[in-house]
Parts: C-alpha cells; structure tokens; sequence
C-alpha cells in the first residue's frame, strides 16, 4: 500500500487492530466502529491517537460525539463502484465539522481521486507500486467544478459571483464564445 | 475475424481451453471479450443457433445509414 | 438557447482531453477493458452487438442549427452516415472506431456539446418538454431548470457512483410530454396561490423490470431551494438505495419499500440539515440563465394567414401534415412544426446526415436556428411562421422528412432492439417497420387518431413499451424472438402502465396481433375516443377475446 496525504507520498503511523487483537500502547490505533464500541469506555482512557474505520454502509453520523477523540477516520470503498463513502465524507467535514484526517481506504482508483477530494478526502491508500506522480496528475485533470465543495479550489458559482460584489452581471467568465 | 474461421468444439472444457488461448490477443487488443457461442452445422458451414449470434455475425437486419441488409 | 461561458467550456475541453488521455492507455493495453470499462461508460461509450456506440447528450433536446450539423459531420467523418435519436432526447453513433472517439469529442466539445453522463450510474441528462418555451399552456420555461440541473449533476462528486442511473425529467407545463412520472425524478413548474413560482416534486418512476408511476413528494417547491432539494433526494438514495442487486437498485425500490411518506419525510429532514452547505440557487443566478432562454425577437403576425388557408384547402398532401406534424404557438402567426423520423421503412429515430443538414438549413432560415428532440424520437422546429409552413414543408419533402403521421399509429418509438443492442432479446426495428407498413393508409391512419405504440428489444424499456397505448416488449424464446403485448399504458399527466394481455407472439405474428386490437378498438370506440380512451372505458378483455379466440380470465 502507498499512502497518499494531500499530494504527496506519507509514512503511514497508523496500526489497523484486528477486532480480537490487544490494542498496542502508545502507538496510533485504527479500530474498526464494532470495536470501538464495544470497548469505548476503556479506550477514551488512552493517552494515544485513536482513528476508526467505516465500512461503506456506516454512515458517521453514529460516531459524530467522539469525532474530537480521533485523528483519523478511514471510509473504505469495498468496490470503486459503491459510491457512499462520498456521501459520507461530505456529511463528516459539512454536517459534522471534522478537521482530521479522512482516508479513503479499499479499491481507490486514480479516475476517482478528483471526486474524493472534492468531497473531503484529503488522504488515500493507493495500491501496491501506484507511481504517485501519475496518479497525482488525475488532480489537475479537470479544473471546473459546479458543485460546492468540501475543499479545494471555487466552485464556477463562487467564479461567477465573487461574494465581495453581488453585482448585478457575473464576472468576466463570461467571455462567449462564437462560432 | 469470422465465422468461418470459426474453431469448433463439442465439449465446454474445449471452449474453456480455446478461450484462454486468446489471451495474448485480448491483451494486445486485436479482440476484446471472447465468448462461446452454440452453433449447428448447416450446409454451408456454421449457423449459430441464437438470432442474436446470427445477427452478432451477419449484421444488422434492418437497412441503416446508406447500408442495405444483405438478403 | 444557453451559450457556455469560458467555465464551461474548459470543462468540457478538460474532460475530452481526459478521455483522449484514457483511451490512450486503453489502446497501449496499459488499461484492461474491465480496467476502461468504467472510464469509458462515464462519457457515453458502450460496447454493443457489431461495435462501439457513442451516446451524444443533446440537453433538455434543445440544439442549435450549427449543433445539428457538427452531428452530421461526425455521422458523415466517424460512423456510417447516420444518427439515431433515442427516447431520452439523445444521439447514438452506432458504429465508431475507439482511436475516433476522442476526436468525436473534440468535435462536439466544438459546438458546446459533450457525452459526459451518457452512461453509467450517475445523473444522467436531463430532459425537459420539447415544447419548451413555445407551448401555449407553458407556466414557465423548464429548460432554465433543466440548465441548472445539467450544471449542477455534471462531475457531482457525490452522485457519480449511485446504486444505478437516475433520470430527471422537467416541464413547464400541465400537460406532460416529457414523461415525468415514469423519471427518477419528474419536476413540473407551477406557480403557489402568490404567484411565486416552483415544482411539484415527483420521484420514484420508472420503467424497466419493475416499472412504476412516480408519487409527489412535495406539492410546491420554491425555485431557490430546487438544488438544495436534489441534493437531498440524492443523498438519501445514495445511502440507503440498494446496491445488493441489480434489478432493486433504482430509486423506485427504496421509495416503494419505505412508503413515499417516510422516504419524503427522509428527504425534508436531509433538506433542512442542507440549508446552509447544500448547493445554493441565488436568484442572480437563475436571472442569468434566464437571459439565455428568453423568447426570440418574434414579429407582430395576424393569427390567420390566406396564403396558409388557401394551400391547406388545395393541396391535400399540405394539409394532412399540418393535421398531424403542427402544434399551436404561444404567439399568434407562429407555428411548432414536428418533424416525423419514422417514414415507412425507415428505421425510428434515425436520420441521416444529409437529413440533419436539410434540417439545419431550415431552422437557420425559418427557425431562429432552434431545433428539439423529442422523447417520441421525432425533432422539432419550434417557431415557425404560418406563411413559411409552405416552404419549410418542401424543404422537408425535399429531404424526405415530410410524413405526415406524428401521433399517428405510425409513429412508432422504437429502441434499436437485436438489430443493435447487446442486451436485446429480439428485434424492434423491423417490428416497426411491418406495422408502419401494415398502416401506410394515410385514411386509415387518420381514422385510428391518436395511438402510440411503443416497442422495447428487451425488459430494459428504452422503447417505453410500459407507457405505450399498445407496448410491445421482445422476448427470449429458446433463442427465438417472441413479443408480449401490454394495453392502455401512457406516459402523459395521465400517466398508467399497461397491462400485459395474454401470451406472447412469435416474430411473425406480431403486426397481425396489433391489426387485431386496431380493429377491436374501432368496433368498440364510441364518438370522438381515441384508443386510450377506449381501452380504459372497456377494459382488455375484448382485446383478449379478439386476440385470443377465447374468452380469458
Ligand atoms: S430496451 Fe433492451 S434491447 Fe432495447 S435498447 Fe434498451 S437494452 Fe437494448
């Protein structure tokens, strides 16, 4: 696996513990949500980073109140094709405010990373010998985004009509082109 | 490729076989999904037995753009 | 009509640019076609029967006359001549080399046009009345919405990887030619007791496997909260459509199984919590577009023309197509004329090169340059004046574009069936064609009035054959085409579903079975009925008992 935070290759410190497995002391721990809430009165008493993973039918909303405990939620996609963690990563950084890290973990395809950025993602774990450089290109692919987002660049709204001068002609975008 | 150069075999592990041979093709995308196909042996040759493969190889039925469909 | 802005057409440059890179890899083998099969079908390519198709979005099915001939240049450069334009307002290129497509998309992109969301589990294109803008009954213009909805779903981060594809449909007026309540969503612009306007709401339509008529969810939505709305309605399918199969993937199935009180209760409760990060609708932004959409700069004309009056009582053949091929104007001494695709063998829908210019020159010179799609696979001049219905009606014989049958039981929707499709069970076009044969009397016709048939190639119902007065659906038999036939079924503000009538037919039998039912429903009508009417008054069995030779449950 290679990890990608923002656009660059990163160290991963985080351990992903096994449901039966003893949580190790000291070390930043990734636990699935069944863990965490089986033994989540024990585990608050921990002075180290705690992060939870979600599988693409748990919403985070359950775990909205311990989201200032953790340093990492990881939302897997099982296959590319199961869209909800977009949903969930929206409703973790807009609904719930959170500020740390949002992994995208499990089949994570370059042609998608746009969409997981746009929608909150700001970490993914690329797959064995992923050439980082390459797959970081897909972010400058596209340029135009219609929706508001998570993070990263203006919408064309924003572009269109700057908040400072809600004038009554939108902005010089506006260059028509003729045939 | 055409019917005619058709590979035919009577038992699935053959067709099993003949498909995973195209797999030098498939990656140098001269072809790009083999299949099977059910066909009985008609006077001149193979006659698939599914209107779709009949169609798959002779061609839409239906007159489009400046083609006429052959009879 | 909406002019891009230089954001728009980067993104579309971005994105052809994209997919060149894409097929690049696919053709260097660097991509499997599993690998390449998501990136293609997220711009409109699919792998049929003989090779691969290109699905062009055409938006709410409005199209410029320069539109309309950079189509006729990629059917002339990059497929075999010809187009075909589908039930959901949209192009098909049937036969183009993968190593073309990304010059295909250059070309489009070139006319402010692309194939993004052509295909694929996202939002697709929006379609909207091909009236729009012109119909005399029209509250407000939907192709404003439907402009911002295209906006709004084009690369959505979210709703790019739904349970399955999800379809909206706008119109602007009471009646309904868009179909909205077979849509995943259908938005019908009203106006509430101040004047203000909206939509009714409709979601959970369908047609294929399981179809269904859409229930409203909300009887008034504000404009300004439209997106916000969408944004909530998509969420929840999102998180809680199926994606365990296939077949209970859509939409209508969630709405269906959670009752559509508590699947709208879900939704407002999305909607409130969206107020303040959801996609906002200033209303600045809705005068913008607006701007685009405003009616062309129209003459003061008489209602009645002698020059029109006196040809359509001379020339019978001038007549008949206005019987059929006109619609009423909102604004006096103009005309909507229908284009009809489906002359007698011909295949519905289809149209060549030659045609598509033919259909330029005329839009250009009596049209504003304006054309529509529409969802009967037929295309539309919109404003055309009373006194050049006569030249715009040879310039269209001229191209063989003049038959007269739009409504008519030959103007028959048609998906492109076995012919073409890789998911078909049988034919549709040639069915098409035998009963456009069987019915070539224009008298006849006239005295059948309205009735449509729709024909579907398999249970995927991209001919409608679910809201079809007579639908007819292929089936499999042991590798034989059979074809099943539903009654009374009808995608307009009445909208039903047919019902299935008795076994199927073979492939041979079919138009005799529609020849049958045409000559029930004439015993059976009363004074002024069209089919619908009679089938819904009389119920099936006496079609059943024609068809069938006996009486049946
Ligand atoms: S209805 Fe079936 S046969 Fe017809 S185009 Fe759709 S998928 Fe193909």
């Amino acid at each position: 696996m290679v990890l990608l935070k923002g656009d660059q290759a990163a160290q991963d410190p985080w351990i992903r513990v096994a449901d039966e497995d003893p949580v190790p002391d000291g070390a930043s721990a990734l636990l699935t949500y069944d863990r965490w809430r089986r033994d989540r009165d024990r585990l608050v008493l921990r002075n180290a980073p705690l992060g939870i993973i979600l599988h693409s039918e748990q919403s985070p909303l359950p775990i909205a109140d311990d989201l200032p405990r953790l340093g990492l939620v990881a939302l897997e996609f099982p296959k590319f094709t199961d869209g909800r963690p977009y949903s969930h990563a929206r409703l973790l950084r807009q609904r719930l405010g959170y500020r740390g890290e949002v992994r995208a973990v499990g089949n994570v395809l370059r042609d998608q990373l746009l969409f997981m950025r746009r929608c909150g993602f700001n970490a993914f774990e690329l797959p064995d010998g992923a050439d980082v450089g390459e797959w970081c290109s897909a972010f400058d692919e596209i340029s135009v985004f219609y929706q508001p987002a998570a993070n990263g660049p203006p919408s064309a709204m924003d572009l269109r009509w700057p908040a400072e001068s809600p004038a009554e002609t939108p902005v010089s975008v506006f260059g028509m082109r003729g045939y | 490729m055409r019917l005619g150069d058709a590979h035919d075999v009577t038992k699935e592990t053959e067709a099993e076989e003949l498909i995973a041979n195209t797999e030098a093709d498939v990656a140098a995308c001269r072809v790009v999904e083999p299949y099977a196909m059910t066909v009985e042996k008609a006077a001149r040759g193979l006659k698939p037995v599914s209107q779709r493969e009949r169609i798959r190889a002779r061609g839409p039925t239906v007159p489009y753009g400046h083609h006429k469909p052959r009879a | 009509m909406y002019r891009y802005d230089t954001l728009d057409q980067n993104l579309v440059d971005e994105r052809a640019r994209q997919f060149r890179g894409q097929v690049a890899r696919r053709l260097s083998g660097e991509l499997s076609e599993a690998e390449f099969r998501p990136l293609r079908l997220m711009n409109g390519l699919y792998l049929q029967l003989h090779a691969y198709m290109v699905r062009v979005a055409i938006p709410y099915g409005t199209l410029s006359a320069d539109q309309m001939r950079a189509l006729a240049y990629i059917a002339r450069t990059w497929d075999r001549g010809y187009g075909h334009f589908t039930t959901r307002q949209n192009i098909q290129f049937n036969w183009p080399n993968l190593a073309d497509v990304p010059d295909i998309l250059d070309a489009l992109a070139a006319v402010e046009m692309h194939a993004i969301q052509t295909s694929g589990n996202c939002i697709r294109n929006v379609t909207a009345d091909a009236y729009a803008g012109v119909a005399d009954d029209e509250v407000a213009d939907p192709r404003v919405y439907a402009e911002i909805i295209r906006q709004w779903s084009s690369l959505h981060p979210e709703f790019s990887f739904l349970p399955r594809k999800f379809k909206v449909a706008v119109t602007g007026a009471p009646q309904d030619r868009a179909a909205l309540r077979v849509h995943d969503i259908g938005l019908r612009l009203c106006r509430d007791s101040d004047g203000a306007l909206g939509f009714e709401v409709m979601v959970g339509g369908g047609q294929g496997r399981t179809p269904m008529i859409g229930t409203t969810i909300r009887s008034f939505l504000p404009e300004a909260d439209l997106l916000t709305y969408l944004e909530a309605i998509l969420r929840v399918y999102n998180m809680l459509g199926r994606r365990d199969n296939l077949y209970k993937a859509r939409i209508k199935i969630l709405v269906h199984s959670l009752g559509a009180e508590t699947f709208a209760a879900m939704v407002e409760d999305e909607w409130h919590q969206l107020e303040d990060t959801g996609p906002a609708l200033p209303a600045h932004e809705i005068k913008r577009i607006r701007a685009f959409f405003l009616p062309p700069t129209y003459e003061d004309l008489e209602a009645t023309v002698p020059e029109f009056e006196a040809r359509r009582r001379q020339d019978t053949a001038f007549a008949r197509w206005c019987q059929t091929n006109l619609a009423r104007h909102r604004r006096s001494g103009y005309a909507i004329v229908d284009v009809s695709l489906k002359p007698e063998g011909g295949s519905p829908g289809d149209i060549m090169a030659e045609q598509m210019e033919a259909v330029a020159d005329l839009a250009k010179r009596y049209s504003f340059g304006e054309i529509r799609v529409t969802h009967a696979q037929n295309l539309v001049l919109p404003h055309v004046k009373l006194a050049e219905l006569s030249a715009v009606w040879e310039g269209l014989a001229a191209a063989g574009l003049e038959t007269p049958n739009v409504g008519l039981v030959t103007d028959i929707i048609a998906c492109p069936g076995l012919d073409f499709c890789n998911l078909a069970n049988a034919r549709s076009i040639p069915v098409a064609q035998r009963i456009i044969e069987r019915f070539r009397n224009l008298d006849r016709q006239h005295d059948i009035g309205e009735l449509r048939i729709n024909i579907s190639g398999c249970i995927n119902a991209c001919g409608h054959h679910h809201v079809g007065h007579i639908g007819i659906l292929g089936v499999d038999r042991k590798g034989e085409e059979y074809y099943q036939i539903t009654l009374g079924g009808s995608s307009d503000e009445t909208a039903s579903l047919g019902k299935v009538v008795g076994p199927s037919f073979s492939y041979d039998a079919i138009t005799d079975a529609v020849e049958v039912i045409v000559t029930t429903y004439l015993a059976q009508r009363c004074q002024g009925e069209r089919f619908l009417d009679t089938y819904r008054r009389v119920g099936a069995q006496p079609f059943k008992e024609d068809l069938y030779g006996i009486a049946q449950g």
